[in-house]
């Protein structure tokens, strides 16, 4: 079993991430330069990317920690979006962007930028992680002057351009894409069982590894079993939303890695850290169902919720009890 | 006190004065000074029930958090580049001293209209600070609660006759509405003065049947962004016609964004929007009766003193023209 995290890591907490705060408050009152501020973006990339390897993460992401929130931050590379008013979308008292649709969507440029080559700088795998289709087209509005007919012609369209993402991308050693929308709780998501056919058409012919994250809800075993008949290798479950997934788990017969997102994120506000013994036992009940080979040990969610010692505390016993795991 | 119709209030905060950034949840010479000022400027315009600007205060949850003796932890997001410090539970909550009574004895003194006293509700509290100690939900907001409705008594006492319960987490966990229900009457239960709870920039269809039967007069809403979409396009809006609120409570729309960067509206906006709510809320002359007009939020986010001023001006200004011609 393999060590990973999900979603923006936290940005403040360390003198370069202040840094960057401040001289992005000066950034938007027009009294700082994008270089100084791609220059600061960098450092706190190395140093978050850093903090992941010397925990004993195994496959750190870049720390994301340019995007204005998760949720729809690839569309500010593409044309026909604008971005609308913040709005709150989960438990988490986080605000995200409503992305408005006004015309033909197509890619700018790459959604992979230099934050990400940074981070490989530091380490040869570092997972690219993206919002998956269905989420970027449930956290998107079609306004009057949008082409598309309804939900489902967005998301297909937003699966070809991550599509057209992907067939750019040369020895990256997986593409996460994060799907709370397929689960998480309370949301209109009547319309997931377009989920396979997007899936299918963005990933139809490519050799790249690739995970579908879900949090942020509980399984039934309908939703389970179309989540493990993706077209992907590794499938992410919220066991901290939902404890007793493992009892659908266990009715499944399946091939894939688990993403398995038994460490609380912080993001319904519990700081406390698990016990790592509780963990193993969870882990020893999960044998026949998950191949730990392929699978990987990892926070529910983002850990960008927590304050920075905080994120830090939770990776280390990620890694720690990853470590206990494979011996 | 007799209201006209289409009452004009404030939710809360307004930006700071510079010289009145520093106060944390305590009320400070300087932050006394920009009570003052901000109250007279209410006055003038002729708002109906004055908010006291809350210039002592740091943050609506953190603050509590000070107040109770708590550890602040290190910033998280809130989105982009803006971040907060909440406050750890790690200890069983105890109020040791009145938290919001000083600010509103203080506010009220500077008038003889009315002034709201503000209390941020349990519910929020506890999403918005961190939970190391009850690692129950029920136990947490019941805690808070404990707190909130001691905060309230002593408003109550001192005087208060609108007591506003600002809930913005209400739309944060749909699935906690009977928690959040019990929390909010364990505050207001037995309260003789009017009994407002704001919400605000939550996905609202989600809560909006559990909003007519919250225990409170009045339910305060972030609405400018619905009620530019119009009832076409705003599932909240098509939810509010069919069902309006206002059978059940008095409603205080909100009719200007306080987002930062949206530029101050004209007049003829507003006028819209509140043609737009009044559609949607008051089919008749008693529901038009429960109809008050506010900004969406306070004006803390907005930052820029000069937009919140001009913004409050044109909600006064779009008001009257509305009342003129009902």
């Amino acid at each position: 079993m393999k060590s990973t995290i999900i979603g923006p890591y936290p940005r403040v907490g360390s003198e370069c991430g202040d840094a960057l705060r401040k001289e992005l408050n000066r950034f938007y009152r027009g009294s700082s330069s994008e270089e100084l501020i791609q220059n600061l973006r960098k450092s706190l990339t190395r140093e978050v990317v850093q903090e992941m390897i010397s925990s004993g993460i195994d496959l750190p992401n870049c720390g994301l920690i340019d995007v204005h929130d998760e949720l729809t931050w690839p569309l500010e590379y593409v044309n026909g979006v604008e971005f609308g008013g913040i709005k709150k979308v989960f438990h988490t008292n986080t605000h995200y962007r409503e992305a408005l649709v006004n015309d033909e969507v197509s890619r700018k440029k790459s959604f992979v930028g230099d934050l990400y080559w940074t981070a490989r700088e530091l380490c040869p795998k570092v997972k690219v992680e993206f919002p998956g289709p269905y989420t970027l087209a449930r956290h998107s509005r079609l306004t009057e002057k949008s082409q598309y007919k309804n939900l489902e012609e967005l998301a297909l369209t937003y699966a070809r351009l991550l599509r057209e993402e992907l067939l750019q991308l040369r020895d990256i050693p997986l593409v996460q894409f994060n799907e709370p929308s397929i689960t998480a709780f309370g949301r209109q998501n009547e319309d997931v069982d377009i989920v396979p056919e997007l899936y299918e058409t963005l990933l139809y012919g490519i050799k790249i590894p690739t995970a579908v994250c879900t949090f942020y809800g509980k399984y039934s075993a309908d939703r389970l079993e179309m989540l493990l008949s993706l077209p992907v290798n590794v499938i992410g479950i919220d066991f901290v939303w939902d404890p007793d997934v493992d009892v659908l788990l266990r009715k499944t017969s399946h091939d894939k890695g688990i993403c398995l997102g038994l460490i609380d994120s912080g993001d319904r506000g519990y700081i406390g850290l698990e016990n790592p013994d509780d963990v193993l036992k969870k882990l020893r009940g999960l044998k026949g169902c998950v191949c730990f080979d392929k699978s990987f040990l990892s926070s529910n969610a983002t850990l960008q919720h927590l304050p920075r010692d905080y994120a830090r505390k939770k990776i280390s016993l990620i890694a720690e009890i990853t470590r206990r795991v494979n011996r | 006190m007799k209201l006209p119709l289409l009452p004009i209030t404030g939710v809360g905060s307004f930006p700071k004065p510079d010289y009145a950034k520093e106060a944390r949840g305590y009320l400070d010479d300087n932050s006394k000074r920009a009570t003052r000022e901000f109250i007279e400027w209410e006055e003038i315009r002729g708002i109906d029930v004055l908010v006291d600007g809350e210039f002592y205060r740091g943050d609506m949850a953190t603050d509590y958090a000070r107040s109770l003796g708590l550890p602040i932890a290190d910033f998280t997001v809130s989105y982009d580049n803006r971040f907060w410090r909440k406050g750890i539970v790690d200890r069983a909550l105890e109020r040791k001293n009145p938290i919001q009574l000083e600010p509103f004895v203080y506010a009220q003194s500077l008038t003889k209209n009315h002034v709201k006293g503000m209390l941020t509700g349990p519910t929020t509290l506890a999403n918005w600070n961190l939970d190391d100690y009850y690692k129950d939900r029920e136990k947490l907001v019941f805690a808070w609660t404990d707190v909130i409705r001691q905060e309230a008594l002593d408003l109550e006492r001192a005087g208060a006759k609108y007591i506003q319960v600002d809930e913005p987490a209400i739309g944060e966990r749909p699935w906690e509405k009977d928690l959040f229900r019990e929390g909010l009457g364990r505050v207001t239960d037995g309260l003789q003065a009017y009994t407002i709870t704001h919400v605000c920039y939550g996905e609202f269809p989600l809560v909006y049947p559990n909003l007519s039967k919250l225990p409170v007069n009045q339910i305060d809403i972030e609405l400018s962004s619905e009620l530019d979409l119009g009832l076409e396009r705003s599932d909240l809006l098509r939810m509010m016609r069919k069902n309006p609120l206002t059978r059940y409570k008095d409603v205080a729309v909100g009719v200007i964004d306080v987002r930062p960067g949206v530029a101050v509206e004209n007049v003829g906006t507003v006028v819209n929007r509140i043609n737009t709510a009044l559609e949607v809320l008051a089919p008749t002359n008693e529901m038009l009766k429960k109809i008050w007009i506010k900004p969406d939020c306070g004006f803390r986010t907005t930052k820029n003193r000069d937009v919140a001023y001009k913004k409050i001006e044109i909600m006064i200004e779009a008001v009257k023209r509305v009342r003129e011609k009902l």
